[in-house]
């Protein structure tokens, strides 16, 4: 929509602006973006209300907890105690934690890179896909898994992994119908594919629904350049790889970044449900870590604060890093 | 252009203030304060004569009746179903009451997170019906301590129920104040305790079938080898049972119930049910089990009879649900647990006439040591409803204490325990109680019970247990005569095979248990610290043992190996410190 009362003053954005000096806070300037600013003040109360007044309950982490003591600011304080018994590697605690920080960081990268090639590698796929009812019926396929719950979804992933005779579908057809396995596998029994069994569930759930963003980066595309590459003689091979991916590449740099941040957020659901018994040692995360020995054990819920003031911090320094990281690069960057 | 800026105005300056609205709006599930009780005392002074006599010492109890209608929150931990909407009890309740249950329910493995966050949130029911043995809810201070008001005369019954009793009942870990803050729901015999089945004894448990097939053989003095002899045998000869491939043993490994799998370590040794420490049987000190040479024996049964095949593949990722589904297909044959922790599977299978897939309980041992399985029906500590300060600071504790008074009079007690009168049981010439073949068979049946029983508001409610005056037990469990006559052709021929007359008599006869017994129940006594290093316990060992039996016999001893270097961690000797004052001081006390 073009404006024709176009305040005279407001300078366009550009690179340049970037090196300047910061442009002066004045009462001038804050009357002209009047609108702007009561238009934000929603947005704020929500941020202040919902994102920082919370954060007083951290003063948990420095407090033997009672809950019987109704009042936050009525607690014994402990000064730093919670950290050192969360971090002190000769106790159960210490150790407990350390593989629960070991847990996040492999189911994360793990999910992350299979979640990134194959979304990636699908979308370009598709976009390749000349007949529209077939594109539309596999992008309808794929997104399905996206609008179920995570309970409903890791009760059919519990069954799909467990014996023939309870249903497990991915025995039947590798054991009973192609004869792979010698022997049906109960997955579930075995912490060594737990891991797997997280990336791919999170995969089957989360893959139809991430190609969306990179095929809506695929549409803006400029369909000359894939002409211009045409009567070069580039074959299809050659138009993804020197035109499609460079083409989304900013797209791509934008969500990696922001996945960083999610990396200590390995999932709950899956490791909640199905990190029973034996798979319990490989299935904790922070987040359970937190749920487990911060809530659900004996209402611990300094020592939950504590791993999850940890948690935040970390999370912190890994935007920061990948925003770094990206600027170094010459990329796009989130701030 | 001025009417879009007006607009955008208008849009943020309503949704600011929705927004504060909804910042605000937090007081609305407040509790209903009671309308001031009415002097009519009728409704409460017929059932009983010693509160009669109160009334007339002035206190006036809150009239119950549908003109005076009241809801009362609870929020009770019971593996019964909910009730149906038109239950029969519930508005039984309502119309000659006026009282409306709000009721919400968790079952037994989620218990623990639900307590926790309800503890986060700070906002309790009228009625808290907890069952955690650590008393979390109360150290947490949710519970209102009702000493005062015992002592105050004015609910008899609930005096009465509590008094002989009160020092063991009463929580004094020192979170909160000491004192009495929760009925006990189960096991506070009025008279001496009638044995019918044993609800609360761990036992590996076994298919009648298995029992008629090797042709009931002596179950005294029986090993485990040769308990899992009988159920290798009849899952060779029969691969299926009626269809559904035969599962040889399972194990409850659902989330707060590994203990039925690693407490066996404890009894196959000859040691009663009394949690993971014990006095040791020769030196009398208190030590845990799970570390010992008889708890590794049995890891490596398992680890054996899972090497065999008959160890359910999928029993370590089963819920609580899923394990009690699986004994309602009848195609299991033996599994340790206690009683309570399959009646619906046991009442599903009896509704459905199988009772030859039913179980009963078998005490096998190591080195034949005699066993020590049952030590009578234990009351219950830290188990049952009481009072939330919510509650109390709304003014309702009066209200809510005549109500629970209410219901510990006979008529409540028959109407909840027994059902209603030529409905769920009619009366014999001689007074008894009985019940027809139809009722009984209905009562076998989840669905009718959820329509029928208030199963789940009683789960936690106090019970006189015992003989009522009029000669009828306190319950249809209860009644021998109800008892023998609900027996079908089969049971009493299997109950004569092994020439025994009531379930329970598959146990071994109660032998006199120390006061202190069993040290479960003195958790709610402990400091944080020597909980927690408990809980850590737990969370070592039940992993371990789900590895342990998947283990192959090579791997075995690395496993078990691994499983000691982590309980090292464990401050476990601060726990069996605080257990072996708290012992000192209840037998100085005694």
């Amino acid at each position: 929509m073009k404006t024709k009362e176009k305040k005279p003053k407001r300078v366009k954005f550009n690179e340049e602006h970037l090196h300047r000096p910061k442009p002066q806070m004045t009462w001038r300037n804050i009357w002209l973006q009047r609108e702007l600013i009561i238009m934000s003040v929603p947005l704020l109360l929500y941020m202040i209300f919902f994102r920082y007044v919370p954060i007083t309950g951290w003063a948990m982490a420095f407090q033997n907890y009672k809950p019987a003591i109704r009042n936050v600011w009525d607690q014994e304080w402990v000064g730093f105690a919670n950290f050192q018994n969360l971090l002190n590697m000769n106790t159960l605690y210490g150790q407990t934690f350390l593989r629960s920080v070991r847990n996040t960081f492999g189911q994360s990268i793990l999910s992350m890179v299979l979640g990134f090639v194959c979304a990636i590698g699908l979308s370009l796929l598709l976009n390749e896909v000349r007949s529209v009812g077939f594109k539309r019926i596999i992008q309808n396929l794929s997104y399905m898994p996206h609008f179920l719950s995570w309970i409903i979804a890791t009760g059919m992933i519990a069954t799909a992994l467990s014996l023939p005779q309870s249903g497990g579908f991915i025995n039947i057809v590798l054991h009973d119908w192609l004869g792979i396995l010698k022997e049906p596998i109960a997955f579930l029994n075995h912490p060594k594919y737990f891991w797997g069994i997280v990336a791919g569930g999170q995969l089957w759930k989360s893959l139809g629904w991430n190609t969306i963003i990179y095929l809506a980066a695929m549409t803006a595309i400029d369909p000359q350049l894939y002409e211009a590459a045409e009567i070069d003689g580039a074959n299809r091979w050659r138009k993804m790889w020197h035109i499609t991916l460079p083409s989304i590449k900013a797209t791509i740099v934008i969500l990696l970044i922001m996945s960083t941040g999610y990396m200590l957020e390995s999932g709950f659901e899956i490791q909640y449900f199905l990190g029973a018994g034996v798979n319990k040692e490989v299935a904790e995360n922070i987040d359970i870590f937190i749920l487990r020995y911060g809530i659900q054990l004996r209402a611990q819920f300094h020592l939950g604060t504590v791993a999850g003031i940890m948690k935040t911090i970390v999370a912190i320094f890994f935007v920061a890093s990948a925003n770094w990281l990206a600027k170094i690069l010459g990329s796009e960057r989130l701030v | 252009m001025k009417l879009k800026k007006v607009i955008a105005l208008l849009l943020a300056s309503v949704m600011s203030v929705s927004i504060l609205a909804a910042c605000g709006s937090n007081n609305d599930g407040a509790a209903t304060t009671p309308s001031t009780p009415s002097t009519d005392t009728t409704s409460v002074g017929t059932v009983d004569e010693a509160a009669v006599e109160e009334i007339t010492t002035g206190y006036v109890p809150w009239n119950f009746s549908p003109d005076n209608p009241v809801t009362i929150s609870i929020w009770t931990v019971t593996n019964s179903g909910a009730p149906s909407a038109d239950n029969i009890i519930h508005q039984l309740l309502l119309d000659e009451l006026g009282v409306t249950l709000d009721m919400e329910m968790t079952t037994t493995d989620n218990q623990d997170m639900r307590i926790s966050t309800m503890l986060a949130g700070g906002v309790y029911p009228d009625l808290i019906g907890s069952t955690h043995n650590d008393a979390l809810m109360t150290a947490g201070g949710a519970y209102l301590r009702l000493d005062d008001y015992l002592a105050s005369g004015n609910w008899p019954l609930l005096r009465e129920h509590v008094e002989p009793h009160l020092r063991r009942l009463s929580y004094r870990a020192g979170e909160v104040e000491d004192g009495f803050y929760q009925f006990p729901n189960y096991n506070r015999w009025y008279g001496p305790e009638i044995k019918m089945e044993d609800w609360s004894a761990p036992a590996f448990w076994i298919q009648m079938a298995v029992l008629e097939d090797a042709g009931y053989p002596s179950l005294d003095g029986i090993s485990l080898d040769e308990y899992f002899e009988l159920i290798e045998n009849y899952a060779a000869k029969y691969p299926t049972i009626d269809g559904v491939p035969t599962i040889g043993f399972t194990l409850d490994f659902s989330e707060g119930r590994q203990w039925s799998v690693t407490n066996n370590a404890l009894q196959l040794q000859g040691g009663a049910n009394w949690g993971g420490a014990f006095p040791d049987l020769h030196t009398g000190e208190v030590r845990h089990y799970i570390t010992d040479d008889y708890a590794r024996r049995w890891a490596h049964k398992l680890m054996e009879i899972n090497q065999k095949g008959l160890l359910d593949p999928e029993c370590f990722t089963a819920t609580a649900d899923q394990f009690q589904s699986r004994l309602a297909s009848g195609a299991v044959l033996g599994f340790p647990h206690q009683r309570w922790a399959f009646s619906q599977a046991q009442d599903s299978l009896r509704a459905e006439d199988r009772r030859e897939r039913t179980y009963v309980p078998v005490m096998p041992t190591f080195d034949n040591i005699p066993p020590h399985y049952s030590t009578g029906q234990l009351m219950n500590i830290h188990q049952g409803y009481g009072i939330s300060v919510d509650a109390a600071a709304a003014g309702r504790t009066e209200m809510l204490l005549d109500f629970l008074e209410l219901m510990m009079t006979e008529k409540w007690q028959k109407i909840l325990f027994w059902g209603i009168e030529g409905q769920d049981y009619l009366v014999g010439d001689d007074g008894l109680y009985y019940r027809t073949q139809d009722m009984r068979d209905e009562q076998h049946d989840p669905i009718w019970q959820q329509a029928n029983q208030a199963r789940a508001f009683r789960d936690n409610l106090p019970k006189r247990q015992g003989l009522w005056p009029d000669g009828n037990a306190d319950s249809a469990g209860f009644q021998r005569s109800e008892f023998f006559a609900g027996l079908t052709e089969y049971e009493q021929n299997f109950l004569k095979s092994y020439n025994k007359l009531v379930w329970a008599d598959f146990f071994n006869d109660a032998y006199p248990t120390p006061s202190y017994y069993p040290i479960w129940q003195l958790h709610g006594m402990l400091s944080n610290d020597a909980n927690l290093a408990n809980v850590q316990l737990d969370e070592v060992q039940y992993p371990a043992f789900a590895r342990l039996a998947l283990a192959t016999p090579d791997t075995f001893d690395g496993l078990w190996d691994d499983f000691l270097a982590q309980v090292a961690l464990i401050d476990t000797q601060l726990y069996l410190d605080e257990i072996n004052a708290l012992i000192d001081d209840i037998v100085a006390n005694e």
